[in-house]
């Protein structure tokens, strides 16, 4: 059966934990670039689904 | 993300995680984000100067987190390109990006400006990343037509004139759209192996390495050529060697085994595969190599033991398989293009 994962990526999906700690922003997309305006920095997205 | 020199590097960005089908799709559109998880780092106005696919190890992905702070990203380099579009380290890094982002239009656009700043430079590796965007866009015009046929083309279709898709174009020329189902099928079908070949052809397969080979056998299979797809991958198999991850060894004995070809080689590259990951995708994969070469018995078991460490979906399709060997029913899995353009 082929395998729906691709190939290169490797699955590191249990370490993903924490989403409610205070790394994560959890306000909009624009309130996270007033935020990246004012700090000088860039902000990071990561797209998911529920699969 | 757990590890606390990844999470230091994180904490000087702004960090968030969004749900593309459940709050997040607006954004997800406004960055064509369609496969997941899909990372995308944006500048303070909004505009994206990387992304990364899928997960990485967590050093990898601390050093690519580092490269896009030092501002060493795929923005820059297109920027850099545009400066100097006969850099050949820039252009290779610019099309693996476009193309990684299904835009080989974009990557061919360079690749000819690539062509008008260094004329004396022909390389095997130019060569190669002209056949990876002109197979990128072929593979796309195809699947194209294919929806079109699909809705009985309720929209025209056109094909660029630029040495891709030839044979779809003279079909539309004379008049494809208008003949029945099963004709335009037969048409699509043969002009996309003619293109296939015609395309593969112009690429030296002794300037292919490494994944450069897999993405040139993918491309065969898709385009029905068979008995190059099946060299190809036999020859990705006999250079990587040991070093070859499961998943992909899985992959190159599941094409075998859908097209049916160099299936003793098959049930080897699965069993090596499934030596390194003993996983029940990989089992099933062997177990119907086996099943096709002969070796029943070997291959009720294989499956039935897939079946017992599969979970879902998975576990009852594998038993589904199970029970058709026992009774002797064929197999009738295939190659996708056996079924284009449905």
């Amino acid at each position: 059966m082929r395998r729906a994962t691709p190939v290169l990526l490797m699955a590191a999906a249990a370490a993903m934990v924490g989403c409610a700690d205070r790394l994560w922003h959890r306000g909009s997309f624009e309130s996270a670039l007033e935020l990246a305006r004012s700090g000088e920095t860039m902000v990071m997205v990561e797209f998911q689904t529920d699969w | 993300m757990s590890q606390p020199e990844v999470r230091q590097e994180l904490a000087q960005l702004v960090v968030m995680r969004v749900n593309a089908e459940r709050g997040g799709e607006e954004l997800a559109k406004r960055f064509d984000v369609s496969s997941y998880p899909t990372l995308v780092f944006a500048n303070a106005d909004g505009e994206e100067v990387e992304r990364i696919r899928g997960y990485l190890p967590p050093d990898a992905f601390l050093a690519e987190v580092r490269r896009v702070r030092a501002g060493d990203t795929f923005a820059a380099c297109l920027a850099r390109l545009e400066e100097q579009p006969g850099d050949l380290e820039t252009l290779t890094r610019a099309v693996d990006g476009l193309l990684q982002r299904s835009d080989p239009e974009g990557a061919l656009t360079r690749l000819e400006a690539f062509r008008l700043a260094a004329p004396e430079t022909s390389t095997a590796a130019c060569s190669v990343l002209l056949f990876r965007a002109r197979a990128a866009l072929q593979d796309r015009l195809y699947e194209h037509a294919a929806q079109l046929y699909d809705t009985g083309w309720k929209h025209a279709m056109e094909v660029p004139d630029c040495g891709v898709g030839v044979q779809l174009r003279a079909a539309l020329e004379q008049g494809l759209t208008e003949l029945d189902a099963a004709e335009q099928r037969r048409m699509l079908r043969e002009a996309r192996r003619q293109d296939g070949g015609a395309l593969l052809s112009e690429v030296d397969p002794g300037s292919l390495h490494g994944e450069d080979i897999l993405t040139a056998a993918r491309f065969a299979a898709a385009s029905g050529i068979y008995e190059r797809a099946t060299e190809l991958f036999e020859r990705w198999v006999d250079s990587e060697g040991a070093e070859a991850p499961p998943e992909a060894l899985n992959e190159v004995a599941w094409e075998l085994y859908l097209m049916r070809q160099a299936l003793d080689r098959g049930v080897k590259i699965a069993r090596a595969a499934l030596a390194a990951d003993d996983s029940p995708d990989i089992a099933d994969t062997l177990a119907r190599l086996l099943y096709v070469t002969g070796a029943v018995d070997e291959a009720i078991a294989v499956e039935t033991r897939a079946a017992e460490q599969a979970e879902g979906k998975a576990a009852d399709a594998f038993r589904d398989v199970a029970e058709r060997m026992k009774t002797g029913l064929p197999l009738d899995d295939q190659p996708e293009f056996e079924s284009y353009p449905e």
